[in-house]
């Protein structure tokens, strides 16, 4: 067992110091401790430690950390945010170039309906205040791939503010233990991607593809509400799959398509906050926690050892692990922000508001937009949890990866099988061949019908339990053929035959007399050896449960 | 012929007194003569007996598109022409080749009007004499008229003839001594402080500056995008107006151009910004602006409909007199008369300019 070594980690809402058994509480890590304030959960190790305190300290220390989220999601619409060029991901370079997006002189921006309408659904879905009247402005700075030297931004009065996100963060060990977290929305606004710079460092230069500029943005930004890499990675992950639902970003982060910034700083509860540093570009959803638990051990250590935090932006190597200084920031940007001139208010309606005789091609109502939004997750998981009496984190788990809930709904759809049963197998079997070989939902060799198909023969006792999971194996590995083919093919229906069965167990019985009288004196594990000689006589062809109940009812007599 | 206004000329196209290449090589070899004046900082030799030829043939199928169809105009060089040379007078965009044409230049185009070249400005419109440019200063055609150079003989014998030349006023003097020349009907200058309306009082033509937001900026290089407007010069009221008939209307390439031209396009109001000092100044500025805006249209509002005043401080003055002082001074001088309007952004009943050379 290793020694035991000091760590920080999160407590509660609090991260401390303490000592922490080496060998016995490593977990998978996904089990944090937070609870509202009445519960204090167990303390557990957020990632490998990267950072180890001074043994010399003894006891408690507590500090609380405080993390903000800004992220960037790219608005999925035909056309960029102020010009007519297309949006494509993966195009070839500077194929998607309009004159505007490559600032050409005398070219104008022009607002694209669809990214205001996207913005609009995503303000209303996260229980934002719809601003009727919001403005553009420029915010400048120098940078190869931003043509015009400026970005327009919605800084002074942005499209929406003042929401909520509520988000699941595990508080126990087990799964079933999670608990709802808020974190509020300071606002939502509308702003242009830049174009990409590709550093061609043996040649010593640098490429720009203005494909991605002036791509349409939701930049989200989230208040400093919570502690810890786990809660905030949460929260992104309920914000990607609220996205994905209204159709408004695909929010796939391997892709750009979702880009996240994190503020973060510690303090010492109940003193002041404490000098926040930025760690930009966190594009992957696996190293999102990562990161930000690393800034905080990081701050931690420096502050625990006498040193000050620097109000730096920071950015995280993958491969270290850790987060580093970004070069080229010196000094506090001025990024002179100005109102765009060519860009009047934008003006936005509700039923009440619209102007009498107005065309509705020209305006957008926010009322008929709020009665048109598709159905949220958490709307999704509460009407899977109310129908079929599935347990929370199975709901969690079915909209967890794409395509998965629509798969589910289809087997539930062909199947006389309990949902119970359905979500079991699809949650535990299905999911797992698919992560075993790295496949997506759609990807899939076994179709919902063959799946449902498979669950009515196990639901009529046609095969017994571990003849599915041969079924179902076969299924995966050759297509075309059903599960009513492989099971005649395997030769694996159950045993019909009540009074077959009965003989067997009699010729069981009688050809190992020892064993019976084990059973008979009380020994409980001996019934299975029974039942296991029963199913090697039938060839495994009868349901264990049926054959249990035959041997103890002769048995009794 | 060239002397004529433009209806009159129009009128000869459409009754075939003259066609449409012969008009253009009228201009085009005066032009030639007139290049002393340094109006023209590209000639379109090539582009506008192309264009001429269309319309003639037009002309000879009886399907001329209208009053402005084989007319020879010229558009200030900070107005985007697709495949022509736009520099804004200026090394930044030397041989820079637009690949489209501003909205107003295309709307001169699909009527038929026939591109002489671009004329000379002062670096990106910035200044009030079109002295300022790379390609040189403009010469007022007036520097060389029998009332002037008489006075001229009169005040220096033996000095060289030219160095008295007179300044065109700026920032659109090319186009300004373009019209004034006789070697367009019509051409394009842009009006941010007076940019159109000085040089056409210096050159003894008519300037016209529409409201903001009348006219596409799409494709105007801009130097205030808030104030910038494309102008009108032409040799009398009605050719203006013809122009500006053709011109005005809302642009959806431009969000700042209006769809009603009876309600007045409101002015963004403006956030309670107040970090930097240098913002602080901006957002006094517009402060100051909606200020002016605002007495125009207590003006207005109190039985007035026209407000005449001089356009310029003096006329005409020569070049060696106009460069004692720089570009910024001379600029907050002459503009004295002309950047209110400007300021003022939209009026709805539009305000009108007349120059004359008194």
């Amino acid at each position: 067992m290793a020694a035991p070594v000091q760590r920080w980690s999160c407590v509660g809402k609090r991260w401390v110091l303490a000592y922490i058994d080496g060998g016995s509480r490593h977990g998978r890590g996904a089990a944090i401790g937070f609870t509202s304030r009445r519960k204090r959960g167990q303390s557990s190790v957020a990632q490998q430690p990267l950072v180890t305190a001074q043994k010399s300290r003894k006891g408690e220390h507590e500090w609380a950390a405080v993390v903000g989220l800004e992220i960037h999601a790219q608005i999925s619409s035909n056309s960029k945010l102020f010009s007519g060029s297309q949006v494509h991901f993966a195009a070839p370079p500077n194929s998607l170039v309009s004159f505007f997006d490559a600032s050409l002189p005398g070219t104008l921006p022009v607002l694209n309906r669809r990214c205001v309408e996207a913005a609009v659904m995503t303000g209303l879905a996260l229980n934002c205040r719809i601003n009727k009247k919001s403005l553009f402005d420029r915010k400048h700075y120098f940078y190869a791939d931003l043509p015009a030297g400026y970005q327009i931004t919605q800084q002074r009065l942005p499209i929406a503010v003042n929401g909520s996100l509520a988000y699941s963060v595990c508080v126990g060990k087990k799964p079933s233990q999670v608990s709802t977290k808020t974190v509020r929305i300071k606002q939502i606004q509308l702003e242009q991607d830049s174009g990409k710079s590709l550093h061609d460092e043996p040649r010593s230069q640098t490429l720009i593809d203005l494909n991605r500029a002036g791509v349409g943005l939701l930049e989200v930004v989230l208040e400093p509400d919570m502690s810890c890499g786990e809660e905030a990675a949460s929260a992104v992950r309920e914000l990607q799959l609220i996205l994905q639902a209204l159709g408004t970003s695909q929010a796939n982060m391997a892709e750009g398509q979702l880009r996240v910034d994190a503020n973060i700083s510690v303090h010492h509860p109940g003193e002041p906050l404490g000098v926040r540093t930025e760690v930009k570009n966190l594009n992957s959803a696996r190293f999102l926690a990562k990161a930000i638990d690393f800034e905080i051990e990081r701050q931690i250590h420096e502050l625990e050892n006498g040193r000050k935090i620097l109000n730096e932006t920071r950015s995280f190597d993958y491969k270290l692990g850790c987060t580093m200084p970004m070069r080229d920031k010196e000094g506090k940007q001025d990024y002179r922000f100005m109102p765009e001139p060519n860009l009047p208010p934008l003006l936005l309606h509700d039923t009440a508001s619209l102007p009498p005789g107005a065309d509705p091609q020209q305006v957008i109502n926010i009322d008929w937009i709020r009665e048109r939004l598709p159905e949220l997750p958490s709307e999704t998981r509460e009407k899977l949890i109310q129908q079929y009496g599935m347990l929370p984190e199975h709901s969690f788990a079915l909209l967890n990866e794409v395509g998965l809930l629509e798969f589910f709904q289809n087997v539930i759809k062909e199947t006389r099988a309990e949902p119970k049963k359905v979500t079991s197998w699809v949650l535990n079997i299905f999911l797992g061949f698919l992560k075993q070989q790295n496949l997506t939902v759609n990807e899939s060799p076994v179709t919902p019908s063959a799946l449902a198909e498979l669950l009515n023969l196990l639901d009529r006792k046609a095969i017994s339990s571990s003849a599915a999971k041969q079924v179902f194996e076969e299924l995966w590995r050759s297509k075309g053929k059903t599960p009513s083919q492989i099971v005649s093919e395997k030769k694996l229906e159950l045993m019909q035959d009540q009074e077959a069965l009965e003989r067997v167990c009699h010729t069981v019985m009688e050809g190992h007399p020892q064993v019976v009288m084990d059973v008979k004196r009380g020994n409980p594990r001996a019934i299975n050896k029974l039942i296991g000689l029963v199913r090697k006589a039938t060839l495994s062809r009868a349901d264990p449960t049926v054959i249990k109940k035959i041997l103890e009812r002769k048995l009794s007599s | 012929m060239l002397g004529r206004t433009l209806r009159e000329v129009s009128t000869a196209l459409k009754q075939g007194h003259i066609t449409p290449t012969e008009l253009c090589q009228k201009c085009l070899s005066l032009i030639k003569k007139t290049k002393f004046l340094n109006a023209y900082i590209t000639v379109s030799e090539e582009v506008a007996l192309k264009q001429a030829e269309e319309s003639e043939k037009r002309y000879k199928k009886g399907h001329s598109l209208g009053d402005l169809d084989g007319i020879p105009v010229a558009v200030k060089d900070n107005f985007s022409t697709s495949g022509i040379e736009t520099t804004c007078a200026s090394n930044m965009l030397k041989g820079y080749v637009p690949p489209y044409n501003a909205t107003v230049v295309q709307k001169l185009l699909d009527k038929g009007a026939v591109l002489m070249g671009k004329t000379n400005l002062d670096e990106f419109a910035m200044g009030s004499g079109s002295t300022d440019g790379v390609f040189g200063p403009v010469k007022n055609p007036w520097s060389y008229s029998k009332q002037y150079r008489g006075k001229r003989k009169q005040k220096a014998h033996g000095e060289n003839e030219d160095s008295n030349w007179l300044i065109t006023g700026g920032s659109s003097g090319g186009s300004a001594a373009a019209v004034a020349a006789f070697t367009c009907f019509a051409a394009l200058g842009s009006d941010t402080g007076g940019s159109t309306r000085n040089p056409a009082a210096h050159c003894g033509v008519v300037g016209f500056k529409p409201s903001y937001g009348l006219v596409s900026r799409h494709g105007l290089i801009p130097l205030v995008n808030s104030m910038d407007v494309p102008g009108i010069l032409t040799r009398c009221v009605d050719d203006a107006a013809i122009v500006l008939g053709m011109l005005a209307g809302h642009d959806p390439r431009d969000s700042t151009t209006i769809q009603d031209p009876v309600k007045p396009f409101t002015l963004p109001t403006l956030a309670d910004v107040n970090k930097l000092n240098y913002e602080n100044y901006f957002i006094k500025a517009q402060k100051v602006r909606r200020l002016i805006a605002n007495d125009f249209v207590n003006v207005f509002n109190s039985g007035v409909d026209v407000l005449l005043t001089p356009t310029t401080l003096s006329e005409a003055v020569p070049y060696l007199e106009f460069i004692k002082e720089d570009n910024r001074t001379r600029s907050a001088q002459d503009d004295i008369f002309t950047q209110a309007v400007n300021m003022a952004g939209k009026d709805p009943l539009g305000m009108f300019w007349i120059s004359s050379n008194i």
